[in-house]
């Protein structure tokens, strides 16, 4: 699949930065940013993007909990989904992709990397 | 008249017994006669014991014939030898204690004396020297009151254990708890011997107890109970402390790491040769902080028990070159060589990237320590009790006689030079020996004559067949597999060309075993077409090889069988 639009959701707003320079310049696609679930629901609802880069551990929303959110909602139920987390185990990535994730990406990540990743990722047969 | 010479003889050796047990008795004896039954005086000294010599210090001859005044005077103002000459007279033994007496011959002292009726008129005086037994008594005394102090400061309970495991609390005197009663007598079944202790733990509501079961001689058993719930909660808050620290130093070194990869990459435009340089220095080391933290997160997990393992049969051969595969790398940079000799066929019941970690921790331990040029071979054999053994051996300095010990403990680097620069944590090896620990195997430095180091592992190996991957993780990984295949036929020339040019060296031969046993272990997931143009090319190399040189006849041969499998395996299978 193409990669045109973005979304990245992370509390942390340094690991924002350097997501949106590295999503935006290395990857070359428009890059959206949310500090939070509501925000990420309000954004993917509204932007409509071909991906959602999610942290898992956030406070309030956490990452699975927006991901169940985005599948319930019809207008955001297609969009591809990757988690961005600590260290992935074989069992986590099992359970995210049960979860309905296309695939984990673990942190830290190399940002030089990172696009690459996703690309592979989402490149895999859906 | 045979039994009289009989009873003679047995009286003579009733006297010679007798004589010996005077002899060597611990008492003092002297012996007397009384020449006139009316007369004190007449006493005459006519022997004594060894042990008499040894109290007094004097020597029986200078005593010996003389009367009883000329020997020891001053007795008489004494009493003692009108009580003797009773004793003789009367046939009633007599008996004083604390008789204090000393000559120009005989030392001072406090002795106890005991005078006894002895057949034609003599006397056999007994003495101890009281003082030193007393001393002796005061000294016990004195040591046990020691010993008693001690025991009482011991923070730990002490039971003196029954037959049955019963408990009796040394201090206290009272009966020790019967769960823990039970437990001991459980562990009796197979008491320990003397010098030995058997230590086992033991909780029992939330306290855990450390008991040590020692052999205290003679059919006693004692039970030191310490109390170390306070040693296990401060261990815990530690655990939880590292594993708090760790996963909170991750977050900003995600965006330590990210900022200088970008940066480094140019992304925000390029930067002056130096610059560009400490960038590096940065990034690398901020690296180095991401392996630290992700090596304690492990460790923890490990020594808090939190290690599941997901187990499968493994190709032993296929472990060690995917682990070859990852180290290539750093490697190329260090300008090392990697060889893989590996007898094919071998499985383990494992969890595949646990011990891959294992294997690339050791060769990546290798390469850092090998100079430029130099040799690192990866081993899987059987070992003589049929587990598979892993021996990863390198040309580097090798690991100082001094560090052997404790080589697998956290934090300990092989050289103190060396390691830290060269980007070791400290933890690979303690890592290595949980894994290696919680899989039921044993990891150790293998002793050698030669420089390098080598490392060895092994592992109980497993006969069950090798399963195919889960479909699932399968297509989680499928366009990696893709790659992989397309990649085979490009393999195959390679090495097919590598093997033409070395004329099949060893290390080239090592490679080639390894392609095509990974065909064969791979040969269901990438379908037919690869794999046989992959198969039939390496084939062709290696009967090339065979052909020209004087190679291991029989590892070519296993080679070629296995690709010949991996061929008829992949014409059986799906496409």
């Amino acid at each position: 699949m193409t990669i045109r639009k973005v979304l990245l959701v992370d509390d942390e707003e340094d690991i924002r930065t350097i997501g949106h320079i590295c999503l935006s310049r290395v990857g070359g696609w428009e890059t959206l940013l949310a500090a939070n679930g509501e925000e990420a629901l309000r954004l993917a609802e509204a932007e409509l993007p071909d991906v959602v880069l999610l942290d898992v551990m956030m406070p309030g929303m956490d990452g699975p909990t927006v991901l169940a959110r985005l599948r319930t909602n019809p207008a955001t139920a297609h969009i591809a989904v990757v988690f961005l987390t600590a260290k992935v185990q074989r069992w986590e990535l099992g359970h995210y992709v049960a979860l309905g994730a296309r695939g984990a990406i673990p942190k830290p990540f190399d940002p030089m990397r990172l696009p690459h990743e996703l690309r592979r990722i989402l490149g895999r047969t859906a | 008249m045979s039994s009289r010479i009989e009873c003679l003889l047995d009286e003579h050796a009733t006297r010679e017994l007798c004589h010996d047990v005077v002899h060597e008795m611990e008492v003092g004896l002297y012996l007397y006669h009384l020449e006139d039954p009316e007369d004190d005086r007449s006493l005459r000294f006519i022997g004594a014991n060894a042990a008499a010599e040894r109290i007094t210090g004097a020597s029986a001859s200078l005593f010996l014939g003389n009367l009883i005044d000329e020997n020891f005077p001053g007795l008489r103002e004494m009493g003692l030898p009108q009580a003797y000459a009773d004793v003789v007279r009367t046939g009633r033994a007599w008996r004083a204690e604390q008789v204090v007496y000393g000559s120009d011959r005989v030392l001072t002292a406090a002795y106890t004396v005991k005078a006894v009726a002895l057949p034609g008129q003599c006397l056999g005086v007994l003495f101890e020297d009281a003082t030193a037994r007393q001393r002796a008594q005061d000294d016990l005394r004195a040591s046990e009151a020691r010993q008693r102090a001690l025991v009482d400061a011991l923070p730990d309970t002490l039971y003196r254990v029954g037959k049955d495991g019963s408990l009796r609390d040394v201090k206290q005197g009272a009966v020790g708890p019967a769960a823990l009663a039970q437990r001991i007598a459980a562990a009796l079944v197979d008491p320990p011997g003397v010098g030995d202790v058997r230590v086992f733990e033991w909780e029992d509501r939330g306290e855990v107890l450390e008991v040590r079961l020692v052999h205290a001689g003679e059919g006693d058993m004692l039970a030191i109970v310490r109390d170390i719930s306070e040693r296990k909660r401060s261990e815990r808050r530690k655990d939880e402390f590292i594993s708090v620290v760790s996963h909170e130093l991750r977050t900003p070194l995600t965006s330590i790491r990210g900022a200088l990869g970008l940066m480094e990459g140019g992304v925000v435009g390029a930067a002056p040769a130096a610059m560009h340089e400490l960038m590096v220095v940065a990034r690398t080391n901020a690296d180095r902080l991401v392996r630290l933290v992700n090596d304690m997160l492990d460790l923890d997990k490990m020594e808090a028990g939190g290690m599941e393992l997901e187990l499968s049969a493994l190709d032993a051969a296929e472990l060690a070159d995917a682990a070859v595969a990852g180290v290539r790398g750093s490697a190329d940079l260090a300008g090392v060589r990697l060889r893989r000799v590996a007898r094919p066929g071998l499985a383990v019941l494992g969890d595949r990237d646990r011990l891959l970690q294992v294997l690339t921790n050791l060769l990546s331990n290798a390469v850092r320590f090998s100079p430029p040029q130099a040799i690192v071979t990866v081993t899987v054999t059987e070992s003589s009790a049929g587990w598979v053994r892993f021996v990863v051996e390198d040309e580097g300095p090798g690991v100082p006689r001094e560090r052997v010990d404790d080589l697998f403990r956290k934090f300990t680097q092989i050289s103190s030079d060396g390691a830290r620069r060269r980007g070791g944590t400290g933890l690979g090896l303690a890592i290595s020996k949980a894994i290696v620990g919680q899989h039921g195997g044993v990891i150790g430095l293998v002793p050698t004559n030669g420089p390098g180091a080598t490392f060895a592992f092994e592992l109980p190996a497993t006969a069950a067949r090798l399963e195919a991957d889960d479909p699932a993780v399968d297509d989680l990984f499928g366009d990696l597999r893709a790659a992989y295949a397309a990649s085979l036929p490009a393999q195959g020339d390679a090495l097919a060309a590598s093997v033409r040019r070395s004329r099949a060296d060893a290390a080239a031969l090592a490679d080639a075993l390894a392609i095509a046993h990974r065909l064969k272990g791979t040969a269901g997931t990438y379908g037919q077409h690869a794999v046989s143009e992959a198969a039939a090319r390496v084939e062709l190399a290696l009967k090339d090889a065979r052909a020209s040189l004087d190679a291991d006849v029989a590892a070519l041969e296993g080679a070629v069988a296995a690709v010949r499998r991996a061929v008829s395996l992949a014409s059986s299978s799906r496409v």
